[in-house]
């Protein structure tokens, strides 16, 4: 049976008319002109112009089969050869609509969250359909599709959400009669297939005339991060860092036995247990508001900073991750990639230092700094994050009442052409940003409901006279609250609000979140690589205090809309799979935790250790899978996801005839107009 | 002043009345030349001839007899002026410009002008006759200033009308033409070749020196270059579906061997014969013109 494997190609047969059209247009475009005598031209006339047409009719000819077999070629023929394999009695096939096909653009602009990634996404989901299409035309079958996502926004459409793959091979199964059945499966992520590793093998087992194709998109599916939670509990008094992390194998084999040292002295033990380790780490009891923990075991990073500021702000490092806590906000995320530091002094200009547990690797260059209670520093550290900016770094400053606001605007904002701070003046009452500014700032962040939140209170902050071309985000009294500015490649953000002011509410909690998110986002996305989080498709699990199970916490999206995927067992909250990129957040009592869900694209640029440990544990995952299956290795075929027949070697691959033939008619057309050429030239 | 431009039919198509342009075009052709092409006709010495009473005695030759002591008188090869007759071929073909800035008939009518207007100034008699296949129009040779005036008009008032019969006009004409004159034919020759010979062959019998000029506009000589064109006879009406690029070479080399057996025919009879295009100077195709006669 011929049958097309990309059909899509014909949609391009319109080409087909235009020789036609050339042709039969031509002759209805008759010029008519009066000529003095007929007497010579009629002689002869009758046989050139019979070989004349003669000539257009066999290029008309030519050309169209010309065209037809280019179009043929492009459209993947196939056909069933004598070795063709059985019909199947029954061809199911899952459909991946989830948010993994939902891939960035290559050189898209920002990679912010949803929407600019959509053509792709639907690309990938086209293709999944299109390859079961093609299937069905070589074997003659009706598959039955199921999608991962039931309830999706639509056929045609890529749901926001991931889906639960091995609910989606349960229905599948289920739906699985006896007699001969092929099931096409997509991967987007081998682990998903390893945990229906067991169904699928009892299947296999049942039924002796079961088939797999499992098409592999990992190459194409956005790589997810690994890391699952590194979150701190900030309390007034005693806050504390929990810490949940994976060990790397060889650490995990070796008893999983961690050591967490704070300056230079055993702070913890910990042991792992199934490859991971979670410690708590009391912060800030004593005295103590500053320290270095560094970790023994089989971290893949070893450091963790921390401060306190006196205004309670404090921040976390790891490895160049930083957990951000503003105590005003009441919230906090975590960031990759990113120092946040007290003085532009202490800022590691060279790039992040690989741990000292960790093979050795070059830095990680700064992406973003955070510059919080900005303290006098000498005028070369401050052109030096005048440079860091200038290359494409961004800053985002905050001033506090420690900080050298002469030397502040002398030697970083206005070299940056922001602007000025004056005194610290009152400002009382509610502000309400602007609301064009406030939307504005909303759409570049790619969070429209940002513009729509609850309005806080600024007690304190400083009068700022901006420089021209600085965009501002004004209060409801018409005085500055944020300042951003591009400049040259990079990007800097200043907040005329007093950090230390502990009254300080912010702009509102609701706007300010997802911006303060985003901008941290935006920031970090310049070389288009992980900043993220949180994993995408994992499990974020929250450790519960006492009493605070049955209280259950709330859980919001990135739309402030109530979160249900939410579990809690154990002592522990478990949240996700996640449906929405962005910032999630968890209400406990007074206070928030907050987290961002992201992707890490594959394809771009040079892996990220996460990306790279999630394509380790991927491929593992695939050779774990597939050892399993080898007693049914005959029926089981991986395909490449741009090799949409290779599981049916019966099928007969026509586009290489289809070419030479092209070719062949090219040359003819060559041949047949130099031919009639030659003849028309006079002796 | 540059005459190539100036009496480029472009420009003389612009310029109102004949004589004008008839005039410029002489002076133009006369510009640099110092013998009249028509001076010998009436000077020209032929032969001595016994005096009988009578004779003119200014043609009486003292000096022989003053030698000899015989009274001879001289005579000339023409004794009269001569007659110029300009036969013009208004056929409807001759109405067609194509792609040139007048048409045919009007190059040939600001041609035979000039020519008539040279034959006057030398006290020539003029005569024109035009038609398609009979002199429609005729005007009998004669020497004076109202006769030019009104052969002038006459040519003027040409318009192309009728069907090409060279034969039958060329017959018509000659046997209106006296002896010892000279003709000019005007036509653009659309016709058998054996048709325009025999029509030839009567002017020649009358002891005529005649000039055949083939005047054909560019088209004609170039040809068309349309690919789907309906080609209309305008004498006949007829059409004809082809692609005139691609008749191009074919149409080229029947023109030549049209023209070649054409120039042949009358170099046996010793016709002048001359192309010109309506896009020529009319002084460069005077200058030819006179120049072979």
């Amino acid at each position: 049976m011929f049958s097309l494997l990309s059909p899509i190609s014909l949609w391009f047969g319109a080409f087909l008319a235009v020789p036609l059209a050339i042709h039969f247009l031509g002759r209805q475009r008759l010029e008519r002109q009066p000529f003095p005598s007929l007497l010579l031209v009629k002689e002869g006339f009758a046989n050139s112009m019979r070989r004349h047409r003669l000539k257009n009719l066999l290029l008309l000819i030519i050309r169209t089969l010309l065209i037809a077999c280019i179009l043929l070629a492009l459209s993947n023929p196939a056909m069933e050869s004598k070795r063709a394999a059985a019909k199947p009695d029954q061809s199911l096939a899952l459909i991946h609509n989830g948010i993994y096909g939902k891939l960035p653009p290559v050189d898209g602009a920002p990679a912010a969250f949803a929407g600019a990634a959509a053509p792709r996404g639907k690309d990938l989901l086209e293709t999944q359909r299109m390859r079961i299409n093609a299937l069905d035309s070589a074997q003659g079958t009706r598959t039955r599709a199921f999608p991962v996502i039931e309830d999706g926004p639509g056929a045609g459409e890529v749901a926001e959400r991931f889906g639960d793959y091995g609910e989606a091979m349960r229905r599948l199964l289920s739906a699985l009669g006896p007699g001969t059945a092929l099931i096409n499966l997509p991967v987007f992520a081998w682990k998903d297939v390893a945990a229906c590793q067991a169904e699928l093998l009892r299947a296999l087992q049942e039924n002796s005339g079961l088939q797999l194709a499992l098409t592999d998109f990992s190459a194409l599916a956005p790589r997810v991060s690994a890391f699952e939670g590194l979150h701190a509990t900030p309390a007034a008094d005693a806050p504390t860092v929990s810490l949940s992390a994976r060990l790397s194998p060889a650490a995990a084999a070796g008893g999983g036995k961690s050591q967490v040292w704070l300056d230079g002295r055993l702070f913890q033990e910990a042991v792992a247990t199934g490859g991971r380790v979670e410690i708590t780490l009391p912060l800030g009891a004593g005295p103590r508001t500053e320290g270095r923990f560094a970790f023994t075991g089989g971290f893949a990073a070893a450091d963790l900073h921390f401060c306190f500021p006196e205004a309670g702000a404090w921040s976390l490092a790891h490895a160049g991750n930083a957990l951000v806590s503003l105590p005003s906000l009441g919230r906090e995320t975590y960031f990759r990639r990113i120092v946040h530091v007290a003085s532009v002094g202490e800022v590691p200009w060279g790039g992040i230092s690989p741990s000292s547990g960790a093979k050795a690797s070059a830095p990680a260059p700064l992406r973003l700094v955070y510059l919080a209670a900005e303290r006098a520093a000498s005028p070369e550290a401050y052109a030096r994050a005048v440079e860091f900016v200038k290359r494409g770094g961004r800053l985002i400053v905050a001033a506090g009442r420690e900080s050298d606001i002469p030397g502040l605007n002398r030697f970083l904002l206005q070299p940056l052409r922001l602007g000025r701070l004056g005194n610290l003046v009152d400002s009382s009452g509610p502000v309400s940003a602007d609301r064009a500014a406030l939307a504005r700032v909303g759409r570049a962040s790619g969070d429209p409901a940002a513009a729509a939140g609850n309005l806080g209170t600024v007690r304190k902050r400083y009068a700022f006279a901006p420089d021209s071309g600085t965009a501002i985000l004004l209060s409801q009294g018409g005085a500055a609250v944020l300042a951003e500015r591009d400049f040259h490649q990079g990007h800097a953000l200043l907040w005329t609000t007093d950090i230390d002011d502990l009254e300080w509410t912010d702009l509102g909690v609701s706007p300010l979140v997802p911006l303060l998110h985003q901008a941290f986002q935006e920031a970090a996305a310049g070389e288009r690589a992980a900043n993220l989080a949180v994993a995408s498709d994992s499990i974020y699990a929250l450790s519960l205090a006492d009493g605070e199970e049955n209280s259950r916490p709330e859980a919001r999206d990135p739309l402030g809309r109530p979160f249900s995927r939410v579990r809690i067992e154990g002592g522990r909250m478990r949240l996700g799979p996640f449906d929405k990129l962005g910032l999630y957040r968890v209400i406990r009592g007074k206070d928030t935790t907050a987290f961002a869900v992201n992707l890490i694209p594959a394809g771009m640029g040079a892996p990220t250790p996460a990306s790279e440990e999630w394509a380790s544990a991927d491929a593992a995952a695939k050779e774990g899978f597939l050892a399993a299956c080898k007693p049914f290795s005959g029926r089981i075929s991986v395909l490449e996801q741009d090799d949409p027949m290779a599981a049916r070697t019966s099928v007969r691959r026509l586009w290489p005839a289809f070419l030479l033939g092209a070719l062949l008619l090219l040359f003819l057309e060559g041949l047949l107009s130099s031919r009639f050429s030659a003849r028309r030239t006079p002796n | 002043m540059d005459l190539n431009q100036v009496l480029s039919p472009a420009y003389l198509s612009s310029l109102k009345g004949l004589a004008l342009k008839a005039r410029m075009v002489l002076e133009g052709t006369m510009a640099g030349r110092h013998l009249s092409p028509f001076h010998g006709f009436s000077s020209e010495f032929a032969q001595y001839k016994g005096y009988v009473p009578g004779d003119d005695l200014k043609f009486l030759d003292w000096k022989v007899y003053g030698r000899n002591d015989q009274l001879v008188t001289r005579q000339y090869r023409d004794e009269t002026n001569a007659s110029v007759y300009l036969v013009l071929d208004s056929s409807e073909s001759m109405g067609y410009a194509g792609g040139g800035p007048v048409t045919k008939l009007e190059y040939a009518a600001v041609l035979a002008a000039s020519l008539a207007m040279m034959a006057f100034s030398q006290r020539d008699a003029i005569s024109i006759a035009f038609g398609a296949d009979g002199p429609e129009g005729f005007l009998p040779p004669r020497n004076n200033a109202a006769h030019l005036r009104l052969a002038l008009q006459m040519l003027e008032d040409m318009k192309p009308n009728g069907r090409t019969d060279l034969e039958s006009l060329f017959g018509k004409v000659a046997a209106r033409l006296k002896s010892g004159s000279m003709t000019f034919l005007f036509t653009d020759l659309w016709q058998d070749p054996k048709a325009i010979i025999t029509g030839l062959k009567e002017v020649r019998f009358k002891n005529q020196a005649a000039s055949l000029v083939q005047i054909l506009a560019p088209n004609e000589i170039a040809f068309l270059d349309g690919s789907n064109m309906e080609l209309i006879d305008m004498e006949t009406k007829e059409s004809v579906r082809l692609s005139a690029r691609h008749m191009k070479e074919q149409y080229l080399e029947t023109l030549r061997a049209h023209t070649e057996a054409l120039r042949a025919e009358c170099f046996n009879l010793d016709v002048k014969f001359l192309r010109a295009e309506t896009t020529r100077p009319y002084y460069h195709a005077m200058r030819d013109l006179l120049h072979r006669s």
